[in-house]
């Protein structure tokens, strides 16, 4: 009784399967495309010798002085009928004349060193193949003549030209010829994947479908998990065999086909073909025996797992994605057969250990049988070696088949006692939510900073590779500006793509408007004064931090002249100045500060000021690419950071970034002007000088203020405050996404292959 | 005759079943009434075999129900459990083949039971074409397709308007009358009420409550009145003695009395009273829960 059901459910599923119209549409674009593929070069051959030409019929006018061309060119174009090959005295008159479009002069004169020279006149373009034809003849009269004056024969030039012959010989029985095995072996794998690959998609729709609407619930009424199971691995195999008997039917059919057209067109030029009686040969049934044997209990093993992995799904998205490991798995191991598994050389030890393994054994016994290097011991040894792991992985497979089979639940708790009583609470809801919302913050921070390190590498490298061609057309513009220009626009749009990214996740601030002008005035006049204030106090922590990295850098070891490391005393001239100065110190004021201070900070910092500083001065460091400008990337970055989070504006910290990149391109630039050099100094001291004394006045008066009892309870809040704002568990959920160790590793590689080249 | 004893069942550390135990008699109708999450889907399933429980075992008339004895078993699982690309009737024979019918036993019951709910015209349609109520209409008659003895329906109302409810209730009865065991599940309550003799009430996981439904009425009816009167405090007072007295607005008053055989003493002591209404209170199945569970039923 049992056995009828299990039956039941068999039938059901083979017919189910047979009868959808894909199954029919699917099979018969198998057959046109094994048609076609084992005929390719015949139908190809077919196609050139009825060639029906659309275009009008084309002239060659040819003025041969070399007596030698004109005839071979009649030849070769003897086949061509839409195309008159004729002789003219001189084809200068036609050049005068209005030339037709389909008329080519062609001008064969002999000369000394070249043996023979030519020149090809047309109103337009034609076709290539034309053209190659012509190339060839006026090839083949030159190996005559070399042939001529150095006494050879025209075979033995050609056999000069030619590339080395390699004869390769199996010393086992019955070798069929070389084509027929090596399209057989193409073909078997390219099956076999083929055939797979649809049973697994239908064993992962079935389980999955009859899971998601809780038909199994039904089914399971009447029979267990187990024979469920069976059943559903059954049918999948079942559907195997008969698409298997299809394909090999199609092959004979493409074989067949292949045999008519040597008895048919004999005199069709270019014909190959695989001989029918070569092809059913011992050899070759031997080979679908094996195929077939090995792809049944393949099938069974991977069928098994698949329904495992399919029971554990409970909607359409996961379904689809239960069958990407085994897909991959197949893929790889049909991708690693075809580049070990070759007629031209010995097996490897890979690929007789690959051969006993299940599942990979499918794709190597085959393919290793048909090219003579596998015995019957190993082939022995392969299929015990896969009928063992059939039972073994179906008592594996039970226990996990049936608990997730009856589980509808998408995702399970870890079971903690009393874990409903903290899932209930809105608390840990909320929590939830908020990590996830931080988890996303981490995957488009990461995938910003990854399109950006991409965009660069990408763009640097065309550049490199267009320069040439470039710079050779334009002419008024030297290379090296045009270099610059290039890059200037590389490095703008690879920042500001990224920049787009982010900027969709940024909160957009709400403007109050319930203001008077007066009171807007007093505001905005309120707020430059304090932006002016950060932007000098910043400046000697610049100088410092300049001077701490400088100190650092030296300790280490590791060169630290970063305007030597990019060139920068190459560079002469006005223009090219002006471009070094907007590449260096414009450019990156704006867009850098753009995707850091507005862009990442922006989008971390609902997450907490401290965090977002620290997460976007390393971001900034990061993008640098550059171990040296590491640290002081880093700190700048932190500097910078408090600037904009203390004034609110994004200008204060572009006027810093161009005035600290900014100095360092002059000095590079104007090291030879001493005057100007000796002013510029003077300057950038009195403006530290200045900015150095306000900030000692600052402090002085921060802590003249500190002696006042309140204001230290009053900053002892603060500081609580930001304590809570950072709450560090938090906020590393923004790193718990795997894109940001993809931007590290990423950038870690690039790190040493950019330190490298430069 | 359905026997269930001492089901247990854990979901991880969680008890969802606890020590659950009932009886259906051969013909009877067992409601069993619960919250969402109670438990009763689980019991459920493991009566039918789909999951096995922890402790227990269920009996269908003194033999342990296997794949054998599941033929002769209807099941309508809780939620559809339809394939959206089959037809009606190749939904209904991939499901008699699991009962072990034949092709032409197959045809000729889906027709007859189809044609009594009055949906023929559905017999090749796809099942994703259907409402969800003809859905559970199909379902049930899946569920009925092999002439089952007994016949276990999980939330049949689910997704019914009123006219359906009425329609399943009737043939619901029908199918008692031929003698058919009949368990079926709900969480609302006059479902339960209106269709069957024995109900079984699961409380997290527990039974609350099993009986049959007319004695507990019964007992718990005839233990409550309703007077409307001038009533004098002397009279108020020798029928406290019976039971508890409740006053209520307009001069109406709920006795709850420790005893049924004093509803005469009450009825006499008022004979000098100007009364307007006297009844014995019939109580819902809500009041019975209060008083058993301690909580009132949310549905």
């Amino acid at each position: 009784m049992k056995n009828s059901k299990i039956g039941s459910i068999v039938k059901n599923e083979v017919e189910r399967s047979i009868k959808n119209k894909w199954f029919v549409i699917l099979n018969l674009l198998l057959l046109v495309t094994t048609v076609v593929g084992m005929n390719f070069g015949n139908f190809k051959a077919l196609l050139k010798n009825n060639n029906v030409s659309f275009s009008e019929k084309m002239e060659i006018y040819v003025e041969d002085s070399s007596n030698l061309a004109y005839d071979k060119l009649v030849e070769a174009f003897k086949d061509n009928n839409d195309i008159e090959v004729s002789k003219k005295q001189s084809i200068e008159e036609y050049k005068n004349e209005e030339l037709s479009e389909n008329a080519i002069l062609l001008k064969v004169e002999k000369s000394k060193t070249e043996y023979i020279k030519s020149s090809l006149i047309t109103k337009e373009t034609v076709l290539a193949s034309y053209i190659e034809k012509i190339e060839n003849v006026l090839t083949s009269i030159k190996s005559t003549m070399i042939a001529e004056s150095k006494n050879l024969t025209a075979e033995e030039i050609e056999t000069i030209k030619s590339d080395a012959i390699i004869d390769r010989i199996i010393l086992s029985e019955n070798i069929d010829t070389k084509d027929s095995t090596s399209i057989l072996q193409l073909f078997s794998t390219y099956l076999i994947f083929f055939v797979l690959l649809l049973c697994l998609n239908k064993i992962a729709n079935t389980i999955s479908q009859e899971k998601m609407s809780k038909s199994i619930e039904y089914i399971l009424t009447s029979i267990t998990t187990k024979e469920y199971m069976i059943s559903k691995v059954v049918s999948m195999c079942l559907i195997v065999v008969i698409q298997f008997i299809f394909m090999v039917t199609y092959t004979l059919i493409a074989v067949m086909i292949s045999s008519l057209f040597v008895t048919v067109n004999v005199d069709v030029k270019g014909m190959q073909s695989v001989d029918i009686t070569s092809f059913i040969s011992l050899k070759t049934v031997g080979y679908f025996v094996i195929t077939f044997v090995f792809m049944c209990l393949t099938t069974f093993l991977q069928g098994i797992i698949q329904s495992v992995m399919s029971a554990k799904t409970t909607n359409i998205q996961e379904a689809g994605n239960a069958t990407v490991f085994l897909v991959t798995l197949n893929l790889l191991l049909y991708t690693v057969v075809t580049v070990l598994v070759s007629p031209l050389k010995s097996a490897g030890v890979i690929s007789y250990i690959l051969s006993v393994v299940p599942i990979a054994s499918m794709y190597f016994v085959p393919s290793m049988f048909v090219i003579g290097q596998a015995n019957i011991l190993q082939i022995i040894i392969s299929l015990l070696v896969l009928i063992a792991s059939l039972p073994l992985s179906l008592i594996l497979a039970q226990k996990p088949f049936k608990n997730a089979i009856l589980d509808y639940s998408a995702k399970k708790d870890k079971k903690i006692e009393g874990i409903e009583k903290i899932i209930a609470t809105r608390e840990y809801q909320e929590r939830m939510i908020d990590r996830k919302e931080s988890s996303k913050k981490g995957l488009i921070i990461g995938l910003s900073v990854i399109l950006l390190i991409i965009l660069q590498v990408i763009g640097g490298l065309l550049v490199n590779v267009f320069i040439e061609p470039i710079s050779q057309r334009i002419s008024f513009i030297s290379k090296d500006n045009i270099n610059l220009i290039f890059m200037c626009i590389v490095f703008a749009m690879s920042i500001y793509i990224p920049y787009l990214i982010l900027k969709a996740y940024l909160l957009k601030e709400d403007k109050v408007v319930n203001k008077t002008k007066e009171e807007l005035k007093k505001e905005r006049k309120e707020s430059i004064i304090k932006c002016i204030k950060y932007i000098v106090l910043s400046i000697p922590v610049i100088s410092i931090i300049q001077m701490i990295c400088a100190f650092a850098i030296e300790k280490i070891g590791i060169s630290s002249d970063v305007t030597e490391a990019l060139g920068l005393f190459n560079y002469t001239g006005k223009l090219s100045s002006i471009l070094v100065f907007l590449e260096i110190a414009i450019l990156p004021a704006i867009f850098e500060e753009l995707f850091i201070r507005k862009g990442v900070y922006g989008v971390l910092r609902s997450k907490g000021a401290i965090f977002a500083t620290i997460v976007s001065s390393i971001v900034f460091a990061t993008i640098h690419m550059n171990f040296s400008q590491f640290i002081f990337a880093f700190l700048i970055g932190i500097l910078f950071a408090i600037v904009r989070e203390k004034t609110g504006k994004l200008y204060p910290t572009m006027i810093l970034h161009l005035l600290n990149n900014g100095l360092a391109v002059i000095d590079a630039l104007f090291y030879n002007h001493m005057t100007f050099m000796e002013i510029f100094t003077y300057a950038q001291i009195i403006l530290n000088a200045v900015g150095f004394c306000i900030l000692i006045y600052m402090l002085y008066k921060k802590v003249m203020e500190l002696k006042d009892e309140e204001s230290i309870q009053k900053l002892k809040e603060q500081l609580d405050y930001r304590k809570i704002k950072l709450n560090i568990t938090e906020n590393l959920f923004v790193f718990r996404d795997y894109t940001f160790f993809v931007t590290v590793i990423l950038s870690a590689v690039l790190f040493t292959v950019v330190e490298r080249i430069l | 005759m359905l026997e269930v004893r001492n089901l247990v069942k854990y979901f991880g550390i969680k008890k969802v079943v606890d020590n659950v135990s009932f009886k259906v008699k051969q013909g009877h109708i067992l409601g069993v009434l619960g919250k969402n999450g109670a438990g009763k889907s689980t019991i459920f399933r493991m009566i039918l075999n789909i999951l096995e429980p922890d402790e227990g075992e269920v009996l269908y008339n003194g033999e342990k129900i296997d794949s054998k004895i599941s033929d002769r078993i209807g099941y309508l699982p809780e939620v559809g459990s339809l394939i959206d690309s089959y037809t009606v009737y190749e939904q209904c024979v991939y499901y008699g083949k699991m009962k072990s019918m034949k092709i032409e036993d197959i045809k000729n019951n889906m027709f007859d039971l189809l044609e009594k709910f009055g949906i023929v015209e559905y017999a090749n349609m796809k099942i994703k074409e259907l409402s969800k109520g003809n859905k559970q209409k199909i379902q049930f008659i899946i569920s009925l397709l092999h002439n089952p003895d007994l016949i276990v329906l999980d939330e049949p109302f689910s997704g019914l308007d009123p006219v359906s409810v009425e329609y399943f209730k009737n043939i619901i009865l029908q199918l008692k009358e031929q003698g058919k065991t009949i368990v079926f599940s709900s969480h609302i309550m006059s479902h339960v009420e209106m269709l069957c003799e024995d109900v079984l009430i699961i409380n997290n996981g527990k039974v609350a409550l099993n009986c049959n439904l007319e004695e507990i009425k019964q007992e718990y009816a005839s233990k409550t009145l309703d007077i409307t009167g001038k009533i004098s405090d002397s009279t108020l007072k020798q029928i406290g003695i019976f039971g508890m007295i409740e006053k209520k607005e307009n001069n109406r008053y709920i006795v709850n009395l420790a005893n049924k055989e004093r509803i005469g003493d009450v009825f006499r002591l008022l004979y000098t009273s100007d009364i307007t209404k006297f009844s014995v209170l019939n109580v819902s199945l809500n009041d019975i829960f209060l008083d058993k569970v301690g909580t009132a039923y949310e549905e």
